[in-house]
């Protein structure tokens, strides 16, 4: 069973083997996910035009995707188009770095330090991999989430995993939320 | 010096109407299954500085009345804060603020 201990300004994230192994698999697949909106065959990085805001972003088809790339605006379809033309470049270069820190750390071996930087990038990577989760998963309100949970053993043996799955990275991201609220508590008190 | 036989480039820019460089904007957070109430918390914290009571406050607002107007100011600064909320996961509009806001 996964623990975090926190030692000093470091937390230390323990992980069963089969436990880091899974989380692999599933980071390099968000990893994959993330990378396929840049249809010209170079690094994301490199591609200048996209960067600066001149090719048109369409919008995502895949509803995960549309989870992690919203509209700006639901509302307003025109400046929704023109906000993902000018900002989801940064945002899916952003997505795309927490996912490098943590492959990263899953890289390192049973015992993962993190820093609070890297804490965050944790964070906000596991919250993006539960969002494409829940989609795949159809839990798109509290009400359908109730309805999984309380009709799990009607699941077919891939759902039941998937949902296993998402509550072990639930219980990850809250614990190190957990740690991250501890230091704002320690920034008030000082 | 310059040498008028250069082609200059004229920058492109975008007017704003003066109604819209003057109207309120808002942020606004929706809510969703997902986000944990630990990790919308400590964004509100973070990421806008409020105090952990307005953060739980406001983060009960988004979980009971399924959103909450989290910011509110100039177009630009609003666009910056969903574009961040964004980054964070969380399920956020930039829309003009309403009579009814």
């Amino acid at each position: 069973m996964a623990a975090i201990d926190s030692r000093g300004d470091d937390v230390v994230l323990q992980l069963e083997d089969n436990e880091r192994s899974l989380m692999l698999t599933v980071f390099t697949d968000l990893a994959a996910l993330l990378g396929e909106s840049d249809e010209s065959g170079r690094p994301a990085s490199e591609n200048w035009e996209a960067r600066l805001g001149l090719v048109e972003r369409p919008r995502p088809e895949d509803p995960a995707l549309l989870r992690l790339f919203p509209d700006v605006d639901p509302l307003d379809a025109e400046r929704s188009e023109e906000f993902r033309r000018l900002t989801e470049f940064d945002l899916q270069q952003a997505k795309a770095h927490n996912v490098r820190i943590i492959l990263n750390g899953l890289s390192q071996g049973p015992r993962i330090s993190l820093t609070e930087d890297e804490i965050l990038a944790w964070t906000k990577g596991l919250n993006d991999l539960r969002l494409v989760l829940a989609v795949r998963l159809g839990i798109d309100t509290e009400e359908a989430q109730e309805e999984k949970y309380a009709r799990r053993d009607e699941l077919d043996e891939s759902e039941d995993l998937t949902l296993t799955l998402y509550d072990f990275l639930t219980w990850v991201q809250d614990r190190l939320t957990m740690t991250l609220l501890d230091g704002l508590q320690g920034d008030e008190e000082e | 010096m310059s040498n008028p036989t250069t082609p200059v480039l004229e920058p492109e820019v975008d007017v704003r109407p003066a109604e819209d460089l003057a109207k309120p904007w808002k942020t606004v957070v929706f809510n969703d299954p997902v986000n944990l109430m630990s990790y919308v918390s400590y964004v509100f914290q973070s990421y806008f500085g409020y105090s952990s009571e307005k953060a739980h406050k406001l983060m009960l607002e988004v979980h009971e009345n399924g959103r909450s107007v989290v910011a509110t100011g100039a177009r630009e600064a609003m666009e910056r804060d969903t574009q961040a909320m964004h980054e964070y996961g969380l399920w956020a509009a930039c829309r003009p603020m309403t009579e009814s806001d």
